[in-house]
């Protein structure tokens, strides 16, 4: 049957806009500036068609305004960005059709439009405010949804909503139902996110005043949960890269030796398991606490020579894998005459003052290594001073740091250690990472931020292979057993890209158990909604025991209908049954008696006829029965219906009832 | 072409046996054993951008979007349930259906009840031959309906079965229920104008429609019926919201006047029985006694309503075959 074309109240028009401007407003977070405006204005245009004061556009004009969208949509966005492209071409296009809704049939591809642009908003970003802006959207849709099924003469604004919240919130259980045990699967195809921009970070190089920048930040880097108790915080080193070159001012990572295996390693201690979640990097190393065992189970993810983690495809999302490690152990007791050579390289024309400084100091030690490496750290105790804003350093840096500033961040002290050791021809490299983390009590994890950052110094000693030495720890200890937030707080460089910084006001008390809190949840978030797929085997497997298509489908329907038949007693279950007319009643038992007697009633059968009927079968009732009937008539159209006739009526039926 | 007829006998088909499923009633409550519901297009639809969603969630591996097609899948489960009890409870009593001439639309009274609990909306009413009905059910716990159908013919109208049904609150699904109700209203025979008064009459019946009006007595009102005077109309009855009456005389007088079957034999019988309606309408107008003779039948001439109704019925059920004409016995 064909429906004829529906016009929608004005209610529902003012719906269509709340519910465009509700899908819209996620995507504020990365829309180019002009489309929000592009959408304002074409609000504004409808506000004054549906107060009466323009009339709906010419085709010309409607043409025109897909043409500049389209000329925007080109110079905007390129072939990288082919997701946001996408999107903001549904966002200009709903916009559009704000302009023309009139019947039920634009409004529906609106609102249809709508729903899956409202989700889209998930390529994007995923916080939990975002989840909730979008459930809101949601939310306002279904009441566009339900307003355009009004009656177009009704004008109440307010019943979409409580119809929306009225099958949206028994739909929550639902939906969590379906989320926790619906299979996750690999994807179809391949798609591509949009790469935003850099982040903040390590980075391959490093020269003095790169560590101390990061210090600028309060940014996540990466978060570890441990399977047993945490190492303690003088043993959180987290390995990221080993800068093996030196080339006179910065520190550089060699080029990668993916044929070599990695140097070996003798475990003296139980590994430690853990999981780390890594926030997007746009780069490829990875993490792991010093000394990761092996590459464990992680896709895409090799061990390099130097024993630190890459990917093969650059982080482009965040990443969770898990390792192994362990805290004590023995690594690379032989070194290769060319690893030797590599390790203790140094330009021979730099930093000349402290080469001359080496050298005095290697002879006073006797050329010991041992005796030597403790000079160079009792210098540094004595000495220097740790700061979060070393004076610049140019030409010759080290030279500068050790003899005239006697200040700096860890990548001085570890630089300027490691080419101390190289010039005494002691091999040594530069390790950057991160060291120490903030213990979340509330879900039991380690949170490591960008000022986390750190460098320290790896020297190889004949029968001990490479051992860790931090030249900050002798000048710092504090930096190393407590975080750099307790040694800096007040300090201007530091946080100083994050003036607004939570973290400025939350050091302690009740402020710090809330931000804590806060984290926690967070982390319950990126770890068991986000990431659910990593969890959802072993969750489901220790609630349901094996996991057999039999007991998810039970698992799915038991839970399922019990919330259908909650919201089916909602909705029908008050039914108060309306009070039958006897006279209804008293017939409806007569032909039910009669039914049963062997003469029913046909479907088409008017109830006239069938008295006929009945009266032939049964001559004894055949008076009442004509009565009966001929009464019916009369009461039914209208010429007879008095209360006198009515019981009247009503004997006659009992009369029948009777005599059967 | 073909498929379009395949369908409607099936729909016809599926309709016979739901009908069987539940026979003809005067009062019928709705429930499970009635109500049938399946997806709209529109729910079709739903349904693809289910899937498109599902295929994004799967593609970018995205588990949020996987949550925001759960929920709306859940809401269009549980939209069904709503579009359900949008008919159910709802107690539906044929009340009567109303006489009009072949041509014109038949009206039939329904009662509608709603649980003091619940309110309804936006159900749509229809006979199979008429115009649907859109029916909001949220203020007064009992209203009464009335829902046209076309009448081609004289005789008896039955309007088939009642079709009620519902895509509210979000148009994903349509509930529907068929209602047999055994409802049916006389169609009297469309007046045919033209042709003199019988011969019987004349002299007596010149001008009659106006003479007699203000003279004579009021004498009560009686219920409006399709064909009478818009004169007759009580008025101050209607604006004070009591519905249409008409007023009734009573005549002084006893001019009597016959229609006759064989007063036009030009005509053939629907013909013949049309003018006899266009003349049974026009003297109802009047105080003028008539009378009907009928081959076989004769209906002395009396004034009012009952006359009127009595001689139009006549004219309806003139040669109907046997089931047709039963009630009037």
């Amino acid at each position: 049957m064909k429906q004829p074309v529906q016009q929608i109240s004005r209610a529902a028009v003012v719906w269509q806009l709340v519910a465009f401007v509700a899908v819209v407003v996620p995507h504020l977070i990365w829309m180019p500036f002009w489309i929000p405006l592009f959408c304002l204005a074409m609000i504004a245009c409808r506000l004054m068609i549906h107060s009466g004061r323009w009339s709906f556009p010419h085709w010309s004009i409607k043409l025109l305004l897909m043409l500049i969208t389209a000329a925007g949509l080109l110079l905007t966005f390129d072939k990288q960005s082919l997701l946001s492209g996408t999107v903001s071409l549904l966002v200009l296009g709903l916009s559009l059709k704000l302009l023309e809704i009139y019947h039920r049939r634009d409004a529906l591809v609106l609102i249809y439009v709508a729903y899956f642009v409202a989700t889209t908003i998930f390529l994007f970003e995923q916080e939990m405010w975002v989840a909730l802006l979008c459930f809101i959207a949601i939310l306002l849709v279904t009441a566009a949804l339900n307003s355009v099924w009004q009656d177009p003469q009704r004008i109440d604004y307010k019943r979409p909503l409580v119809q929306s919240c009225r099958v949206l919130f028994p739909a929550i259980p639902l939906m969590l139902l379906l989320f926790l045990l619906f299979p996750r699967i690999e994807p179809l195809w391949s798609v591509q996110l949009d790469r935003s921009a850099a982040v903040t970070g390590l980075s391959d190089t490093m020269a003095p005043g790169d560590i101390s920048q990061l210090t600028r930040s309060g940014a996540m880097a990466f978060r570890v949960v441990f399977d047993g108790e945490p190492p303690p915080p003088a043993q959180r080193y987290w390995r990221a890269m080993v800068y093996s070159q030196f080339d006179g001012r910065q520190w550089s990572q060699a080029s990668l030796q993916s044929s070599q295996s990695a140097e070996s390693l003798i475990t003296l201690s139980e590994p430690l398991e853990y999981q780390i979640i890594q926030e997007r990097t746009g780069r490829n190393w990875m993490f792991a606490l010093d000394m990761p065992v092996s590459s464990g189970q992680v896709t895409d993810g090799v061990l390099t020579r130097t024993r630190t983690l890459e990917s093969k495809s650059t982080i482009e999302s965040r990443l969770h894998y898990r390792l192994q490690s362990s805290t004590a152990y023995q690594l690379g007791a032989d070194l290769s005459g060319d690893e030797r050579a590599r390790y203790t390289r140094i330009p021979a024309s730099s930093n000349p003052r402290t080469q001359a400084l080496s050298e005095q100091l290697w002879q006073d030690a006797g050329q010991q290594p041992d005796r030597y490496i403790d000079a160079l750290l009792g210098l540094f105790n004595r000495e220097f001073t740790y700061t979060l804003q070393p004076p610049r350093m140019e030409q010759h840096s080290i030279d500068q740091f050790m003899l005239e500033h006697q200040r700096g961040f860890c990548e001085h002290f570890a630089g300027a250690f490691a080419f101390m050791l190289r010039a005494a021809g002691i091999p040594a490299r530069v390790v950057g990472g991160y060291q120490g983390g903030e213990w979340n009590p509330y879900q039991g994890y380690l949170l490591l931020r960008q000022y986390d950052a750190h460098a320290w110094t790896e020297v190889w000693l004949e029968g001990e292979g490479w051992v860790r030495i931090d030249p900050t720890a002798a000048v710092a200890p504090q930096r190393i057993e407590q975080s750099l937030d307790s040694l800096f707080a007040d300090d201007p460089g530091f946080l100083a890209d994050n003036p607004v910084s939570a973290l400025r006001v939350t050091r302690s008390g009740v402020m710090l158990q809330l931000r804590l809190y806060y984290e926690g949840a967070n982390f319950a978030w990126h770890r068991w909604v986000l990431h659910y797929q990593g969890e959802q085997e072993q969750l489901l497997r220790n609630w349901l025991g094996e996991l057999s298509p039999l007991r998810m489908i039970l698992a799915l329907m038991l839970p399922a209908s019990f919330v259908l038949g909650w919201v089916a007693w909602m909705q029908l279950g008050q039914t108060a049954t309306i009070r039958r007319d006897p006279v209804d009643r008293a017939l409806h038992r007569l032909l039910k008696r009669l039914a049963k007697k062997g003469i029913p009633r046909h479907p088409e059968e008017s109830l006239q006829a069938y008295c006929a009927r009945l009266a032939q079968e049964r001559p004894d009732l055949s008076k009442p029965l004509r009565q009966m009937a001929l009464l019916d008539e009369q009461q039914r159209y209208g010429q007879n219906s008095s209360p006198e006739h009515r019981r009247e009526l009503l004997e006659l039926i009992r009369a029948c009832h009777r005599s059967l | 072409m073909k498929i379009g007829h395949w369908t409607s006998g099936l729909r016809h088909r599926i309709q016979a046996w739901a009908l069987r499923r539940s026979p003809a009633s005067r009062s019928v409550t709705l429930t499970q054993k009635r109500i049938y519901i399946l997806p709209t297009l529109s729910g079709m639809m739903f349904l693809l951008l289910l899937f498109l969603l599902l295929l994004l969630a799967i593609n970018y591996q995205n588990n949020l979007a996987y949550a925001a097609t759960f929920l709306l899948g859940g809401m269009f489960i549980v939209s069904i349930l709503h579009t359900y009890s949008n008919l159910a409870g709802l107690r539906i009593t044929a009340v009567s259906g109303h006489p009009c001439f072949a041509g014109e639309m038949a009206g039939f009274t329904l009662k509608l009840q709603r649980p003091e609990k619940r309110v309804y909306e936006q159900l749509d009413f229809s006979w199979q031959e008429g115009p649907p009905l859109m029916l909001d059910m949220t203020g007064d716990t009992q209203v009464q309906i009335e829902l046209a159908c076309h009448a081609p013919s004289r005789g008896w109208c039955q309007p088939g079965p009642l079709r009620i049904q519902t895509r509210y609150p979000f148009g994903l699904f349509r509930a529907w229920t068929w209602i047999n109700t055994d409802l049916r209203a006389l169609v009297y025979p469309r007046p045919l104008p033209g042709g003199d008064l019988p011969p019987v009459a004349s002299g007596e019946g010149e001008g009659l429609e106006m003479r007699h009006e203000g003279s004579d007595d009021f004498s009560g009102l009686t219920r409006f019926e399709p064909g009478m005077s818009p004169r007759r109309v009580a008025w101050k009855v209607f604006a004070r919201g009591q519905g249409m009456h008409a007023s009734e005389y009573v005549a002084h007088h006893d001019r009597k006047l016959w229609l006759d079957w064989d007063g036009w034999p030009a005509l053939n019988v629907e013909q013949r029985l049309s003018r006899l309606s266009y003349w049974v309408v026009r003297l109802a107008h009047t105080n003028q006694p008539y009378g009907l003779r009928l081959p076989g039948k004769v209906y002395p001439p009396a004034t009012g309503d009952a006359q009127r109704q009595r001689l139009l019925q006549a004219l309806a059920l003139f040669r109907l075959p046997e089931t047709q004409v039963e009630a009037e016995r």
